[in-house]
């Protein structure tokens, strides 16, 4: 492990201060809640409410995660359709990881679990192409593809 | 807390050694050594972590490219799970971590970058 890898392990440790899995799930948890409350109160809709993001900054492009708090807050607002419309990758990933989290959250508090998944290594491929394929077809404003844009 | 098998500190609440990834709290000779992750399996295989949730959280929902470099660690470790290569996964493993940090270290420094642009142009007085 070279120099670089343990200054970032080792955070925790240089801090004096260590979190246990319940402490980390519980402050997971109210992080999410307030940064929830935050989007749905705050319209990203709106110029100026939040920063913009520095890929889109830097290069003019969308990126896989454009659209994502305008997504949210529509979510938030109960409008599914509309959170497709800006960023379907967002949505479809939801429930995954609200499924990882409830079971993360259920082992760190000693509670029966459901059967944790071992995904595949070929699905973390397929992930990763349709990613990139994403990425890449977002940014083409032609015909249907213009749909992809958020 | 040292490792019994490597010397290495460890958090006093981790479960295996972040250096050589064995198991903590067991003496050497014991049941376990030498089969790192072996208290905590998934549908029979070796509970390794990927960190393919923090990966997909980099990439679609805070736009980092480093999210995709993450996810490539993250198929790598099962990848090598899955043909027993369990010393392989381990060390691909350490690299998803430091990715995992990397990723928030950078997220955290654009969102105080700004804040400091914030109050820089406030001070101006925009």
């Amino acid at each position: 492990m070279n120099m670089a890898t343990t200054a970032f392990v080792r955070i925790p440790v240089l801090c004096g201060i260590t979190f246990s899995d319940r402490a980390r799930y519980a402050a997971l948890a109210a992080i999410t809640l307030a940064g929830a409350a935050v989007v749905y109160t705050v319209d990203p809709r709106n110029p100026g409410s939040y920063p913009i993001c520095p890929f889109l900054g830097l290069t003019g492009c969308f990126c896989p995660g454009c659209g994502t708090l305008r997504a949210l807050h529509q979510l938030l607002h109960g409008n599914v359709l509309s959170a497709v419309g800006y960023n379907p990758m967002t949505v479809l990933s939801l429930p995954f990881l609200g499924y990882a989290f409830i079971t993360g959250a259920l082992r760190a508090f000693r509670l029966p679990t459901p059967t944790r998944v071992f995904v595949p290594h070929q699905l973390i491929w397929g992930l990763l192409t349709a990613v990139l394929a994403f990425w890449a077809l977002r940014n083409v404003p032609v015909g249907p593809l213009a749909w992809l844009a958020p | 807390m040292y490792c019994q098998s490597c010397g290495s500190q460890n958090n006093d609440n981790s479960r295996y050694c972040t250096n050589c990834g064995r198991s903590l709290g067991e003496a050497p000779g014991s049941d376990g050594v030498g089969q790192p992750y072996s208290q905590s399996r998934i549908e029979g295989r070796p509970d390794i972590p990927n960190y393919l949730i923090p990966a997909i959280l980099v990439t679609i929902l805070c736009c980092m490219p480093t999210g995709i470099v993450s996810i490539v660690y993250a198929a790598q470790v099962n990848g090598k799970i899955q043909a027993g290569d369990i010393d392989g996964a381990i060390r691909t493993s350490k690299a998803a971590k430091t990715w995992a940090w990397v990723s928030f270290g950078l997220g955290l420094g654009i969102l105080v970058l700004y804040a400091f642009i914030g109050v820089a142009a406030f001070g101006i007085g925009y």
